[in-house]
Formats: structure tokens, C-alpha cells, sequence
């Protein structure tokens, strides 16, 4: 490169990042000055339209904030209600919502690994020639994607921007013969989610290792999701609902983009590769078996491209768990309690497919929300996805323009950066910072 | 005489703005077209050309960008996945074309497809449905008719 050189990157294949942004690299010396991904936030949009509604309705509005994680929107303001006006709910219903919240994970974590990141791995541009390659590879996700949508469906109402949650229960509980044919379609699920860790766990990953502040949350007795304390690597150990004691957003400069942070300044990684480092102890033992076969355990912790082992992990848990809960429903007398507004701010934190997500309603006497904050995953793991775009630059920027292009599209997708929360298209540009 | 059965996937989303038209457009389907099948699957899969397209023949409904917002534009979906041209707007996971793509690698007949698309102007979210496309809508209803009842094969159900 020479010193004076300014070169673009227009990185089509990133529409396989689900959103629309940009990254802008500044590269002096031969080392990375500035990274700064720009993404597309909607969740901004939606702090404004839930103001003056009812948590009820703030319950449908939310879910319109993604198309790909609608149950995770959903079920953070749930609890975070929930938590403010007092609410315990059924047994029965607190299975279905983590039912619910399988099938997110097994739909999304599909997605992700066979149609937008298995092809980075075997040098394909896109899932279209690696299903003209190997038909059954995209078909057994698109299969298991089904699956997790026909969770949603029967529980939720519908796959897309699912009807069934509202505080205090559900719409409607299910009878038990409605989840049957579900059931005996999880057996088949769980061994292509097996399958589907043999398959990533002999992928070759770049070597990229580096030690990150990892945050998750950890529920005593299960794998999280939709309960539990947030703790971190380095021994943070707070509610679920006290997010903003131990974390910050800042603007960032020049841009209208907020980045979260720990209150002492430092980035951080959310999502199923933190989940797996703080609470893998918890999985489903399916899942813990086929996480110890890969023989990829350790180097999970610390090299990011190995992220899609940690989703196809989850894979086998998520699937495996909706089938035990399936087995030991009993549909409730009543799918849903009473409940008396409180004023306040109802705050909560679920686990997302792509990590750690955080609600905070401010509301009135009367339930009303007045002023609301939602802080999605994607936004969160910004700063460290920049942080290791710095990292991971000076050891592709020697290499051909398309193969370094190639390389940062496949680092970038192993953070899963969501859709309405991230972004269309990606455009990369490199820039040589003057001396 | 059993005429093919039409399957309509309608895509969009309602919260935002015109790429919601094809799901308005759907709620009110002309009582006397073809018989079919109505799946409003908001954002297009793969999976839900291949189950579709395998049964009989296919409409896809989506606002689109590039033409006259209002205006109605029919396309064989084979041609959706060619760049340039009207596109559809909706939000989805994958880019259309890339979609369509998919499904025809896992086997669907492209042919048995149509693309039926209205031209929008507004797509953010909370945007109201613009007056070009709510005039438009009675147009592109009767579109969505004419051809369930046209290439769908005999009325006989």
C-alpha cells in the first residue's frame, strides 16, 4: 500500500450481516489508528413510539423491533414489568416463555451458522453455492430453522412478530396435543443440531486469540435466558435488572451511535460465546458432550471466529431443553394473572440470541410509560468488535484486496450483528492516515 | 376439472410505512379470483419458496423500490433475483434475489413464480402509508386477481 493511498472496499456480501452500516479503517504504519463501524439502530426509533402506551401494548410494539429475535424484545419487557408491579407467574407459563425463547435461539442460531456464516468457512461467497455444493448442508438449517419458527408459531401465535406474551402470562396456553407433533420433531432437531456441531467443529478458524471482557447473564439452576444475575469474567455479579449500575452508553463522535461500556471505560463481548465461558457448566449435558468432542473448548473463550461452534452448541441445547419441557408440561388452570400498575422503572435483561439485551421503562401511577431506554446486544458488542477490528487488521492488510476483503467479512459476521439492530449492506473503506 | 392451487406469500411489514401495502392488499383479495392459499410470512426464507413453489404455482406480493410509487410491476420471480430493476423493500434477513437464488439451488421450479410488486416511497419505521400507494392499492388488488385467475389453470374447485 502505498502511503498516499486511499482504498475502498464495498463488501456486497455483507448483506450476510443482517442491517445496514458501514467500517471505516484508518491505517497508519501499517497498523490500524481507527476502526469505527456504523450501524443502523432502530431500537432508538422504538424508545420514542413506546412512550404513552401501556406495557401491553409496549409488548406488541417491541416485537416489531426485529424480525430474526422478536421473543427476546418481548419477554425483557415482560420481566422488566413483571419485576416493578410484583408478578408471579404460573410455573407452567414460565416454562412456555422459555420454550418460547428455544425456538428464538434454534431459529436465529440456524440462520446464522448455514445460510450467513458457514460459507465464510468453506471459502463459498454465499449459502447459494454452498447449496449448489452440498444441497443437505443448507437444507438441514433451513430444517432446523423451521423447527425453531413452529415453536414460535404454536406458542407465540405466529412466527414473526409473535401475539401470545403479555404481562402478567400469556394470550393462551397451549394444550398439551397441540406441542406433540412439535415434540417428535425436537428429537429430530437435536441430532441435526449434533450434527451440526461435528460440521462447524471441523471448520478452520483463523487464528485470532485474544482476551476479552466477557459478559453474560447466570441463573443458579439453568442456562440463561431469561433470568439470572449479569456477571462478567472478571467477577462482576449483579441482578439482572441493575444493568446501568455497572454500564454506560456514549455517544460516539461523529456519529448518532451509542456504545455501551463499562463504567470504567473498558469494551465488552455479549452473546452465546460468553454465555458458554460464564455459565457452559449449565448446558443441556447433550450439548456439553458435543462441546467437549469438538476439542474446541478452550480456544472458544479467546478466538471469535470460533463463535460458530458456540451457536451450534446452543443449537443442541436449545433443542435439546425444548423437548424436556415439552415432556413435562401441564397446561396451566390460567394462562395469565392479574396485575396493578406500580410507578416506577421496570428494568430487565433476558439473553438474546446475540447476547445480553437490557430494557428500562420509566412509567406513571397509572402503567403509563413515560420515558423508556433499550439497549440491544448489537450496540453493546460495537466496542469490541472495533476493538478487534484494530486487532485483526495489521494481519490481513498485506494480503489481495479481495481476500483481505473476505477476512473482515467473515471476522464481522462471527459477532452475528442483528438485523434491525445492525445492518442492507456494508461498505468497508480503508483509509491510509496522513503522517 | 381441479385447478392448480395458488399460493400467495405476502411479504412486508406494517409498521413500516408502504412495505406494508402488500399485506393491505392481501386482507381484501378479490372473493371471485382462483383458488389459493394465503401465507403472510413477512420476511421471505428460502424455505418458503421451495414448500410453495412444490405445491403448484406461486405469487410473491411486495412493495418495491425503484418505480412510480402506486404503480404495479410484474415480474417471473426468476428475474428478482437479477440486480437492477425494481426491488422489493422489505427488511428481510437475506436480500431477495439472494433468496430466490437459494430456493431455485434447493430445487424450486422459479418458473411456477410470479413477483407482484407496488411501487413505495415510504419505508421507516412508524411511516403512514403514503397517498400514492393507498390510491394505488384498488389497481394492484386487481393485478393480484387478474392473475390468480388467469394462470392458475380452470376456476373449477
Amino acid at each position: 500500500m502505498h502511503a498516499t493511498d486511499e482504498r475502498t472496499y464495498h463488501v456486497d456480501e455483507l448483506t450476510r450481516v443482517e442491517g445496514e452500516g458501514s467500517l471505516h479503517l484508518r491505517v497508519r504504519d501499517g497498523e490500524v489508528v481507527e476502526a469505527r463501524l456504523r450501524i443502523f439502530e432502530a431500537p432508538r426509533f422504538f424508545e420514542r413510539i413506546v412512550v404513552g402506551r401501556t406495557p401491553d401494548e409496549v409488548i406488541d410494539i417491541v416485537a416489531r423491533i426485529c424480525g430474526i429475535c422478536p421473543i427476546a424484545y418481548q419477554l425483557t419487557a415482560v420481566h422488566a414489568f413483571e419485576h416493578l408491579f410484583g408478578v408471579d407467574v404460573d410455573p407452567q407459563v414460565r416454562s412456555l416463555r422459555r420454550l418460547l425463547y428455544c425456538g428464538e435461539w434454534i431459529e436465529s442460531h440456524a440462520l446464522h451458522v448455514y445460510l450467513l456464516h458457514a460459507p465464510d468457512f468453506l471459502g463459498l461467497p454465499s449459502a447459494i453455492e454452498l447449496a449448489q455444493l452440498d444441497r443437505a448442508i443448507v437444507e438441514r438449517g433451513l430444517r432446523l430453522k423451521k423447527i425453531g419458527n413452529e415453536i414460535l408459531t404454536i406458542v407465540g401465535g405466529r412466527p414473526i412478530h409473535p401475539v401470545s406474551l403479555r404481562v402478567g402470562g400469556l394470550y393462551r396456553a397451549p394444550r398439551p396435543s397441540e406441542l406433540a407433533g412439535l415434540r417428535r420433531e425436537l428429537d429430530e432437531a437435536r441430532e441435526l443440531a449434533l450434527e451440526t456441531v461435528r460440521m462447524v467443529a471441523a471448520f478452520d478458524a483463523p487464528a485470532f486469540a485474544a482476551r476479552r471482557l466477557l459478559v453474560s447473564l447466570r441463573h443458579p439452576d439453568e442456562y440463561p435466558m431469561n433470568e439470572g444475575r449479569i456477571v462478567s469474567s472478571d467477577g462482576l455479579d449483579l441482578p439482572a435488572h441493575d444493568w446501568e449500575d455497572a454500564f454506560r452508553e456514549e455517544q460516539v463522535e461523529g456519529t448518532s451511535a451509542l456504545h455501551a461500556r463499562t463504567h470504567g471505560g473498558e469494551a465488552y463481548l455479549l452473546g452465546p460465546t460468553a454465555r458458554i465461558a460464564l455459565a457452559g457448566d449449565l448446558l443441556h449435558p447433550l450439548a456439553r458432550e458435543a462441546l467437549a468432542a469438538s476439542g474446541q473448548a478452550d480456544e472458544l473463550a479467546t478466538n471469535v471466529f470460533r463463535s460458530i461452534l458456540a451457536r451450534a452448541v446452543e443449537l443442541v441445547h436449545a433443542t435439546a431443553e425444548a423437548a424436556e419441557l415439552i415432556d413435562a408440561y401441564r397446561r396451566p388452570a390460567q394462562p395469565a394473572v392479574a396485575w396493578q400498575p406500580v410507578a416506577g422503572s421496570a428494568t430487565w435483561a433476558t439473553e438474546a440470541p446475540r447476547g445480553l439485551l437490557f430494557h428500562r421503562y420509566d412509567v406513571d401511577e397509572a402503567g403509563i410509560v413515560r420515558k423508556a431506554r433499550i439497549v440491544p446486544p448489537t450496540s453493546q458488542n460495537q466496542a469490541a468488535i472495533e476493538a478487534d477490528l484494530a486487532r485483526f487488521a495489521p494481519t490481513v492488510l498485506d494480503l489481495p484486496h479481495e481476500e483481505a476483503t473476505r477476512r473482515f467479512a467473515q471476522l464481522i459476521r462471527s459477532y452475528d450483528p442483528c438485523i434491525s439492530c445492525a445492518a442492507h449492506f456494508l461498505d468497508l473503506r480503508i483509509e491510509e492516515a496522513p503522517q | 376439472m381441479t385447478a392448480a392451487r395458488w399460493t400467495v406469500l405476502v411479504l412486508g411489514d406494517a409498521m413500516r410505512g408502504d412495505d406494508g401495502a402488500a399485506l393491505l392488499a392481501a386482507d381484501n383479495l378479490d372473493a371471485t379470483a382462483a383458488p389459493h392459499t394465503i401465507r403472510r410470512v413477512g420476511m421471505l426464507g428460502p424455505e418458503d419458496l421451495v414448500t410453495a413453489l412444490a405445491d403448484g404455482p406461486c405469487l410473491v406480493l411486495d412493495a418495491v423500490r425503484g418505480i412510480t410509487p402506486g404503480d404495479v410491476v410484474e415480474l417471473p420471480l426468476d428475474r428478482v433475483a437479477d440486480a437492477g430493476g425494481p426491488q422489493p423493500a422489505s427488511s428481510h434477513a437475506l436480500p431477495a434475489g439472494t433468496i430466490v437464488r437459494l430456493a431455485e439451488a434447493l430445487g424450486a421450479r422459479l418458473e411456477a413464480g410470479t413477483f407482484l410488486g407496488i411501487g413505495g416511497e415510504r419505508f421507516e419505521l412508524g411511516d403512514p402509508i403514503s397517498p400514492a400507494v393507498r390510491r394505488g392499492l384498488a389497481g394492484y388488488k386487481r393485478a393480484i386477481a387478474r392473475r390468480l385467475g388467469t394462470t392458475g389453470g380452470s376456476r373449477c374447485a
